[in-house]
């Protein structure tokens, strides 16, 4: 997978690097002033450091990207871009939460990924049409909430992926990653009114996609 | 299917017409004024936008609570790749000019370039008034004037007329002399009235020290060279144009080549 074609392409392309315009202090708790100590250990050239950060991180950023990215081979390597990028870029981070700085560099190669890369189409979600693959419960869950959990899972990932790509940025930025509106403006560079407009009608054409399921979900927004 | 255009509250009125977008932003919390009225309107009277609301919201709960995909592999960088990743040699040197702290270097090297080439153009091409016995106009008419004029001013003494006003005269120079900021010099014609020495012709630079072709026999009467207060302001104005033009160019072109060599890493 490291040596695809697709990634030498996606490698070739710097993600853009967005600064966490965030106050240092806001974050100054004793996770952050751990990643940021790793940081600097890896700015000092231990790449132990950086992959301790890798090991940190990995799983909320693919988490993240690949809810944006309908294809899990190519949210695979749009996180695998976002960490070669924050390795070239360690200088570039100026404090506040590394957390937050590998989002956004996860965030801009996950775009950067749908915007450029003009691949064959491929099977969205390919874990719809494998039974084996299920999302993760505890083990002492009840038996009926995880199928009731699993099946809701999978027709809003179904829906997610059959709107468009902007409205399913959003509403994950929003929605899942509880960005504010300002924030997913920069990030997207787009207006406030636009960042609102596509969560609203995003989540208008997901209830219109989820016409059938929503017995799944009546109550979820009660709680 | 529902419009998007808002329309009042009422039981007689049909839900496809509703407006289903103020409802999304009720829902999401950010209708206001006008918008808000109706959308709290629609959910209060309508069935279909009230179960519409409630809908969207268990959508948003959802999809918040929607578990994370199982990572397919391990992220972690092998020493391979981070030796092709630390930037080596000639982009190393250049790696800093493509940071976020090198950032200023755009906005500063457009800015000093464009202040630059106004100097350039100001001074150079249209002329500004330099000093009391100055001439604004004298760099164009040196342009527009016929070559002969534009290099040769008839000597005061050989001609004992006197006038030798700054103000009067085209520099000795072309073009591209005076866009170097170089002092205009007086040439001595032929005393004859002979054709007009070649002190710069054809666009090409002639060394202003050197003499123009005298008559024979006329070496006595060789001109001094003449530098005026407006000629040394307006050389002045022209270096520190050059001087921020250059600067300018100079800073886009290492981030530009700042930000390639990041790229090709």
């Amino acid at each position: 997978m490291l040596d695809s074609a697709r990634l030498t392409i996606s490698t070739g392309r710097v993600a853009q690097v967005v600064e966490d315009a965030r106050p240092a202090d806001a974050v100054d708790d004793p996770i952050a002033r751990r990643d940021r100590a790793l940081l600097e250990q890896a700015r000092d050239g231990r790449l132990d450091a950086f992959n301790s950060l890798v090991e940190l991180y990995q799983d909320h950023l693919y988490g993240l990207v690949a809810r944006m990215v309908p294809d899990r081979d190519q949210a695979a390597d749009a996180v695998q871009e976002a960490f070669f990028s924050a390795y070239r870029n360690m200088g570039s981070f100026r404090g506040g939460s590394v957390r937050s700085w590998l989002s956004r560099i996860a965030i801009n190669a996950a775009m950067d990924q749908q915007r450029f890369k003009k691949r064959r189409p491929a099977q969205p979600y390919p874990e719809l049409e494998d039974e084996s693959w299920q999302p993760p419960a505890p083990e002492a869950a009840d038996p009926v909430h995880t199928a009731l959990q699993a099946e809701r899972t999978t027709v809003l990932n179904a829906a997610l992926a059959a709107i468009t790509q902007d409205q399913r940025h959003a509403i994950v930025l929003f929605d899942v990653e509880g960005y504010d509106y300002q924030e997913i403006a920069d990030m997207t560079g787009v207006s406030l009114g636009t960042v609102k407009s596509r969560i609203h009608r995003g989540r208008l054409a997901l209830r219109d996609r989820l016409e059938g399921h929503m017995s799944l979900f009546r109550g979820e927004g009660d709680r | 299917m529902t419009s998007d255009r808002p329309m009042a509250a009422g039981s007689a009125v049909a839900h496809e017409a509703h407006d289903r977008i103020a409802v999304a932003a009720y829902a999401c919390g950010d209708a206001e004024g006008a918008e808000l009225a109706t959308a709290a309107a629609l959910v209060a009277e309508c069935a279909e936008c009230a179960s519409l609301h409630r809908d969207l919201r268990s959508i948003a709960t959802a999809t918040a609570a929607t578990p994370a995909p199982v990572r397919p592999r391990d992220f972690r960088i092998t020493e391979a790749q981070a030796a092709r990743l630390r930037p080596a040699g000639w982009r190393r040197l250049l790696a800093p000019f493509a940071s976020p702290r090198f950032a200023f270097a755009g906005p500063l090297g457009g800015g000093l370039a464009a202040i630059g080439l106004a100097g350039v153009l100001v001074a150079g091409g249209i002329g500004i008034p330099f000093g009391a016995g100055g001439s604004a106009a004298a760099p164009a008419m040196a342009t527009e004037a016929p070559a002969g004029d534009q290099e040769v001013k008839l000597n005061a003494a050989t001609e004992g007329t006197g006038s030798t006003a700054a103000g009067q005269e085209a520099p000795a120079a072309s073009s591209d002399t005076t866009a170097m900021g170089m002092a205009t010099q007086k040439a001595q014609p032929a005393p004859d009235g002979a054709a007009p020495a070649p002190a710069a012709s054809g666009g090409q630079f002639t060394d202003p020290q050197a003499p123009s072709a005298p008559a024979p026999g006329d070496a006595a009467a060789a001109p001094e060279p003449v530098r005026d207060s407006a000629s040394d302001s307006q050389a002045l104005v022209m270096s520190v144009a050059w001087a921020a033009l250059l600067l300018g160019l100079a800073l886009l072109v290492l981030r530009r080549i700042g930000r390639q060599a990041a790229d090709l890493r």
